[in-house]
């Protein structure tokens, strides 16, 4: 689950991981919007930027500043 | 959240990556009008690439961070050939740069930053820790940052950031 999360997350520019409440909602939503017809990549982004309040509030563009973040935190596991 | 929805919210996910890819290769085919366009959906498809191996060297970390109870041998070893496979579609971009594939303006705009970033931090920085959790829950880890092994990820760095 965490792994969802986390791709969720770096995917939409998420400040926050998303709750499994609101992951849940997400995959009906797109799932619902890709049923009418919309593309997988745009069906994923509206139902996204509907249910996740923190959309694209940060953009993980920087790789190496994520990589090294979380390398330090494997660190001090 | 039960399997059956997180396995729905797994394939959703793979579905985006697996239909950017395809939409690269089905642009490729109808693109093909000159050689600047086809080294620009070269450099593209590598990003792509790349951002799939970035996410599954960081969905690695992210489940020995996060996971509840002691982490074991596997979830190293998923952290260490996760982050080989990143560094390997490195050497892949840089193989491609050094051989004339990629357009001027990808190289300079979109591969040297991170190349730059590899080489200066997240490659020493990789085997350090590594090599800092293999001691720490004593496993056997010989893994040591050899140049040899990124040859042309070095060559890049010097044609790119060093002489520049």
């Amino acid at each position: 689950m965490a792994d969802v999360a986390h791709s969720l997350k770096i995917k939409y520019g998420l400040l926050n991981s998303p709750s499994e409440e609101k992951i849940k909602l997400w995959v009906e939503k797109t799932e619902s919007y890709i049923s009418s017809g919309v593309s997988a990549e745009e069906a994923g982004g509206k139902a996204a930027q509907e249910i996740f309040p923190d959309y694209q509030k940060i953009k993980y563009a920087a790789q190496a500043d994520t990589i090294l973040a979380l390398l330090g935190q494997a660190k001090n596991r | 959240m039960n399997k059956e929805q997180m396995m729905r919210a797994i394939v959703l996910i793979s579905t985006f990556i697996l239909g950017f890819l395809v939409s690269r290769f089905t642009m490729t085919k109808k693109e093909r009008k000159d050689y600047l366009s086809r080294l620009q959906e070269n450099s593209n498809k590598l990003s792509a690439d790349l951002n799939k191996k970035f996410q599954d060297f960081t969905s690695a970390l992210n489940k020995y961070i996060q996971k509840s109870d002691e982490p074991n041998l596997d979830d190293f070893f998923d952290i260490a050939t996760k982050g080989e496979g990143y560094f390997s579609q490195c050497k892949i971009i840089c193989d491609s740069i050094l051989s004339g594939n990629i357009d001027k303006t990808s190289i300079k705009n979109t591969h040297v930053p991170i190349i730059k970033d590899v080489v200066q931090k997240t490659l020493p920085e990789f085997y350090k820790t590594l090599q800092e959790i293999a001691q720490k829950r004593n496993i056997e880890y010989k893994g040591t940052l050899k140049k040899d092994n990124y040859k042309s990820i070095c060559e890049v760095y010097d044609k790119y950031v060093r002489q520049a």
